[in-house]
């Protein structure tokens, strides 16, 4: 029962940023024929250092969603502090609320069945504008983002000019 | 307060008896409490008019699951009715501040509000307007599933986040069913909204959720009784069901404790008791084990040769004496392979070999070449107090086996072969207690002596004196309890030699006794009776 | 699921359905970067090409640098619409891209679109978008090209004395174009590269000129291309390697045809041309007022050169000026040559024209019909740029600063002051100066200084005492000299404005620039203490009466009427009027 409502859920919202899509990212299937599994494009926001950029990443939705949060992998180059040097994306809203009941105090800093792919893409541009170096995944970026900004800058330049260039 | 009630609690006696008047050869090792409910000594019973003289060493409360139910049901009855909240509520209230009745009503009343809010209790005022005011057939749109709802099926809900966020009851089971499925977090489950941090009441998660996470649930909150509670813990005994409650370290501050399922353990550090030497140097010295372990285990899963006719020997009995078996009969003890003639004052005493240097110097080890050669410095030393204290484990694994085949068969048979009553039998269980005991704390003692600073000689030497006759008198009584209980068993003796039997065992028990609270009592006081002097035997 | 006043788009199915089944023009929503929204009819087969072209009008963003993105994807142009699976009734999302090209920096606001004019080779790096395929790496190369020469030639110039005029600059750069090795030679001395790498110096020399200042202004993207030192080692590098400056230009003609091609191409490439071209004529005509101005600005010379020329040929090298920056209005100027597309076969780059100041080398310059008659400049420009505005104008300014001092007459006083206190010249100044081969090499190729040196060994001798030439390059000498020059130059030009040149025969005013340097030089030689004698021959080859002109006239106003006693005396005292007047009172007659 849950594994279609899952898939109800995701082709609806499917079907609502074909419609009324968002700016800063556009999102579409892998394959037209597994829902669970999405493509999405993130404009690099502006005003911020990956501005310009085109990143690409891959969502992948559990059976059990909206209860469980997808993982997001980018598959362009990225240099992020919160992003792993594969690609994994690290963010508090996706993570479950049962993992670490005493991390956070705030419910709206964990996943809840209330959102959708359209909050958590706007959550991780809002992360790329402003990294969280707290609890780095990338510990490279995140201290090259705390010492050296300006070989940071340089090194997100040249990420976002390659992502450009792809096109 | 709490402690108090407690305390209460425990002196007027739960009615399935929770704690028992302890053993007196328990008396001393600083445990107090133990139950002998099967072994069916009246005597026990009767003992119970003197526990007073004992409480102040320590005191608890051993609790099985109905017993926790009831107290956090009394807990919650007490809140309810002071701080007028529902049931569900009083809960979360308890279990967000640890089970303490009166920090809950010292924080309440200090600041209702702030409560409310971090603990995630709304005040249920608009949603009963909104939905009183919200005719029938009205729609609502779940914000999680998106689909509409007609107002009514949301209705037929059985309860509702007071929050008056409406999500459909499939998406609410969902998420609470992934909630259970992650842990305990779901006791502290909030509304699905991320804004609100409206706290889900036990009621609602059980009118929702399917039976199987009903059960976890309940589970859950039972265990948190004990969890949250800061004054309980579990008991550590692999496949023990009871909690214990309300501990506080008396004179002695000793912290063992004995469950009912006859686990002794240190309420520090959970792990098994480990009187006298303190909780740090346990740790220490369990880590140590872990990773040097392997060494040892190689060391002393080689079975030992005989020193006399070099057949592999396998040590199947705790006492130290060994008899290889015919034709060779050598006596010898296990430890060093030494003849058992020879101990004497050459290995500290007789019965006793635990004296390191002496040892050394004697050449025993020069037979235990290739142990030498393995080792370091270091390790030779380690492996020492190691092999020591693993063997006393195990001598004292295999006399808490006895000790229970004991209870349950052997006293009937020598009841029936001796034609005495059981109750006069009762010697014999109690120095199989009083070993299983000694073997514990001289388990113990070697690792104390191993964490023993070198430089201090004197109180090495007293330590080792100490241990070496408690070790003697340890040795002698394993051995009459096992050996000569045996004659018992088997053969045909008379009265006589039986009513000799149990003078020396009950002697041995005491003396064995005394010597091991000498001991202790030297070595908790870090042997400070001991001044750093010229060497004299004291 | 009627009544949802959200629309849960669960009637999105029914729709998509129809919008599928359907035929003919679909509607189409577009979604801009900056939040514009609107919608087209179209037919879903068409290509993504096609669909940006027709957004290029509402979207303001050229077809060339639009970024269509349709569920998570980004749309190639070749492909049709509905093999993305877009649907009626559905939205792209529109953002500005950068024009195709491997070196263009990320702003994808501020970067042109379609740009054509590579920068020809030399220009600045940004190629065009659409045709830079061909040319990725063209543009510096060029640019490097041009930039080297100028450089190489400066760079001589400085070693080689500072008092080369502008014509040993441009035979410099003759000898550095055709000896390849020793312009690689120099490439690889540290101290060139420093400078090359050094973006705030090439900056501030650029800034010093008020007419690039101004093109930079109008044309941001200029600036970014100065600024960058990836751009200039890549110009340099391809400077250093005669190969891949063919390759760019070859690159570069290329682009340029297919941008005349392309329907708005040509447009393009005349407003842009516009753009950028006048600018530079202002420069250029500013630059042929000052006179000895022009060498300190090669677009000038360029495009003074090019008006001359008049071939579409010529059209070509002068839009490469401008760079690939924006493109503005404008009809192209001169009206030649602009409507018709570029027939003439694309210059050859290696032409040795045939003016003496005129190389060929990888400029392509404009083939033969490179009026020289046109100053020598025009050829030094031409060299300087294969229509390459910025950096090879830069180059060419650079130039002549490097003569660091030398030569380069007109050029601001106060920027030459603020160059040499710009330690990184000095210090390659230094390090050049320091390479006695190389002064050599550089002094041989100065017709002048060569006769000089071979005529007065202790001259040459003392060129290459390394003790002089640090002397030399101290900045105070330096701007000794540079004071020196400037006076002389002023000298210079006030005679020949006024015409007054006393028939110098067949002194150019380069030459004359050059005589009176070497001259001032060789003054200051003694001025330093030297113990070599001073060249008084050289001295009295001179014409006095130019190079004491307004010595002379004081002197005459104070009552000394005797024209060739004053000579004498301002010669002995080196041009100072008052020791010359005491000279004069001491021996009366």
């Amino acid at each position: 029962m849950s594994e279609s409502q899952a898939s109800l859920l995701l082709r609806k919202q499917l079907k609502d940023l074909s419609r009324n899509p968002v700016d800063g990212f556009s999102a579409g299937l892998v394959d037209d024929s597994n829902v669970f599994e999405w493509n999405v494009t993130i404009i690099g926001p502006p005003d911020t250092l990956y501005e310009g950029g085109y990143f690409n990443a891959i969502m992948s939705f559990p059976n059990n969603y909206p209860n469980s949060p997808p993982s997001v992998r980018f598959t362009s180059e990225m240099w992020h502090p919160n992003v792993y040097p594969d690609g994994r994306v690290c963010i508090s809203i996706l993570h479950a609320p049962g993992d670490d009941p005493n991390g956070y105090e705030l419910a709206s800093e964990r996943w809840s069945p209330v959102h959708t792919v359209e909050t958590i893409l706007l959550s991780i541009i809002s992360m790329l504008s402003s990294p969280n170096d707290e609890s780095p995944a990338n510990i490279d970026a995140a201290k090259e983002w705390r010492e050296t900004k300006e070989e940071f800058k340089r090194k997100v330049s040249r990420i976002v000019r390659r992502s450009q260039e792809v096109l | 307060m709490d402690s108090e009630d407690d305390m209460q609690d425990a002196w007027g006696g739960e009615s399935d008896g929770e704690f028992y008047d302890s053993n007196e050869e328990e008396d001393d090792e600083g445990s107090s409490d133990k139950e002998e409910a099967d072994y069916g000594f009246d005597d026990f019973a009767a003992d119970d008019g003197a526990p007073s003289s004992r409480m102040p060493q320590a005191n608890y409360t051993i609790l099985s699951e109905k017993d926790i139910r009831q107290r956090q049901e009394e807990a919650i009855a007490t809140i309810t009715n002071f701080l007028s909240v529902s049931k569900t509520d009083a809960g979360i209230l308890l279990r967000h501040f640890k089970w303490s009745v009166s920090k809950v009503n010292d924080e309440w009343f200090a600041d209702e509000e702030s409560v409310r809010r971090s603990v995630g209790l709304v005040r249920p005022t608009r949603p009963e307007y909104q939905r009183r005011s919200r005719g029938r057939g009205q729609e609502m749109r779940c914000t999680i599933c998106f689909e509409t709802h007609s107002f009514s099926s949301i209705s037929r809900m059985k309860a509702e986040p007071a929050c008056g966020h409406f999500f459909c009851d499939v998406c609410w089971t969902g998420y609470i069913h992934t909630a259970i499925n992650d842990g305990p977090g779901c006791l502290t489950l909030r509304c699905a909204d991320p804004s609100c941090g409206a706290a889900i009441g036990e009621d609602m998660v059980l009118s929702l959720v399917c039976t199987d996470d009903r059960t976890k649930y309940n589970r859950y909150l039972l265990r948190s009784y004990v969890e949250d509670n800061r004054k309980a813990k579990w008991c550590p005994a692999p496949g023990c069901e009871y909690a214990v409650l309300g501990f506080v370290p008396g004179v002695g501050a000793s912290y063992d404790i004995v469950c009912k399922c006859s686990f002794n353990f240190c309420w520090n550090c959970l792990e098994e008791a480990h009187r006298p030497v303190d909780c740090g140097t346990v740790k220490k010295w369990i880590r140590k084990n872990s990773a040097e372990s392997e060494n040892m285990n190689w060391i002393l899963a080689n079975s030992k040769p005989c020193p006399k006719c070099k057949r592999p020997i396998e040590k199947n009995q705790g006492c130290m004496h060994i008899t290889c078996t015919p034709p060779c009969k050598f006596e010898f003890c296990w430890l060093c392979l030494g003849a058992w003639t020879d101990h004497g004052e050459r290995t500290g005493g007789f019965y006793a070999c635990n004296r390191y240097e002496a040892a050394k110097q004697e050449g025993v080890y020069d037979e235990a070449d290739r142990r030498r050669d393995m080792a370091k410095n270091s390790l030779e030393r380690y492996t020492h107090y190691y092999e020591r204290w693993a063997t006393n484990e195990s001598s004292r694994a295999k006399a808490h086996t006895d000790l229970q085949q004991m209870q349950a068969v052997q006293i009937e048979k020598l009841s029936d072969k001796q034609c005495q009553p059981v109750s006069q039998l009762k010697f014999v269980t109690e120095a199989w207690l009083q070993i299983v005991e000694c073997r514990r704390v001289l388990k113990w003692t070697y690792a104390y002596g191993y964490y023993l600073p070198d430089q201090e000689d004197a109180k090495k030497q007293f330590f080792e004196y100490l241990q070496g006759e408690a070790e003697a008198g340890l040795e002698r009584l394993h051995q009459c309890a096992e050996k000569d209980l045996h004659v018992f068993l088997d053969g045909e003796p008379g009265q006589a030699t039986f009513n000799d039997f149990r003078t020396k065992l009950a002697g041995l028990t005491s003396v064995t006794r005394t010597y091991f609270e000498n001991l202790v009592r030297a070595l908790e006081n870090g042997l400070t009776d001991v001044v750093q002097g010229p060497l004299r035997r004291s | 699921m009627g009544g949802e006043p959200d629309g849960a788009g669960a009637t999105a199915g029914g729709e998509a359905s129809v919008g599928g089944a359907a035929e003919g023009p679909k509607t189409v929503h577009v979604r801009c970067s900056n939040g514009n929204k609107f919608s087209l009819e179209v037919d879903l087969s068409i290509t993504v090409r096609a669909l940006k072209v027709m957004l290029a009008e509402r979207s303001e963003i050229p077809a060339d640098q639009q970024r269509l993105i349709y569920k998570g994807r980004v749309l190639k142009d070749d492909n049709s619409l509905d093999s993305y699976g877009l649907q009626h009734d559905h939205t792209v999302h529109l953002v500005r891209g950068a024009p195709a090209s491997a070196t263009t920096p990320a702003s994808s606001a501020t970067t042109p679109t379609s740009t054509p004019a590579p920068g020809g080779g030399g220009g600045l790096p940004q190629t065009p978008p659409g045709l830079s395929q061909t040319a990725p790496g063209s543009n510096p190369t060029g640019l490097g090209a041009f930039s080297f020469p100028n450089f190489g030639a400066g760079a001589g110039g400085g070693g080689g004395g500072f008092g080369m005029g502008l014509q040993e600059i441009q035979q410099v750069q003759q000898q550095l174009m055709q000896n390849p090795n020793l312009m690689r030679e120099m490439m690889n001395m540290p101290a060139v590269q420093n400078l090359m790498n050094n973006p705030d110096l090439m900056r501030s020399i650029i800034m010093s000129n008020p007419q690039m200042r101004d093109i930079i202004d109008r044309n941001p993207d200029l600036a970014h291309i100065l600024n960058d030192p990836g751009t200039l080692r890549q110009t340099l590098d391809a400077a250093r390697n005669p190969e891949l400056m063919r390759e760019m230009m070859r690159n570069t003609d290329r682009a340029m045809s297919n941008i005349e091609a392309s329907p708005e191409g040509f447009n393009m490439l005349r407003r842009m041309y516009e753009t950028v071209q006048e600018p530079l004529l202002n420069a250029a005509t500013m630059g042929t007022e000052g006179g000895g101005d022009l060498a300190g600005n090669p677009f000038a010379a360029l495009l003074g050169g090019q008006n001359l020329a008049q071939t579409p040929g010529q059209q070509i090298p002068s839009i490469n000026l401008s760079n690939s920056t924006n493109s503005a209005t404008g009809t192209p100027n001169a009206g030649a040559a602009a409507a018709a597309p570029n027939t003439a076969p694309l210059p050859n780059p290696w032409n040795p024209t045939p003016t003496p100041g005129v190389t060929g080398a990888g400029a392509g310059a404009a083939p033969g019909p490179n009026q020289p008659g046109a100053t020598p400049l025009t050829g030094a420009g031409l060299t300087g740029l294969r229509g390459s505005a910025g950096l090879g104008g830069l180059a060419g300014l650079g130039l002549p600063e490097f003569g660091a001092g030398g030569g380069p007459f007109g050029v601001d006083p106060a920027m030459m002051q603020q160059m040499l206190q710009n330690p990184a010249i000095v210090q390659m100044m230094q390090g050049l100066l320091q390479n006695p081969q190389y002064i050599n090499q550089v002094m041989n190729m100065q017709p002048h200084l060569r006769s000089l040196l071979n005529g007065n060994p202790q001259f040459r001798e003392m060129m290459q005492s390394p003790d002089f030439i640090r002397q030399i390059s101290s900045p105070e000498s330096l701007q000794q000299m540079l004071q020196v020059q400037q006076a002389v130059l002023s000298q210079l030009q006030g005679r020949q404005q006024a015409g007054g040149t006393p028939g110098q025969p067949g002194a150019t005013p380069g030459a004359n620039a050059g005589l009176p340097d070497l001259s001032s030089l060789l003054s200051m030689f003694g001025g330093l203490g030297s113990t070599l004698p001073t060249n008084n021959t050289e001295v009295n080859a001179i014409p006095p009466e130019q190079l004491y002109e307004a010595q002379l006239s004081q002197l005459q106003d104070m009552g000394f009427y005797d024209t060739q006693e004053n000579i004498r005396a301002l010669a002995a005292t080196g041009g100072n009027v008052h020791a010359a007047v005491e000279r004069l009172l001491r021996n009366p007659g």
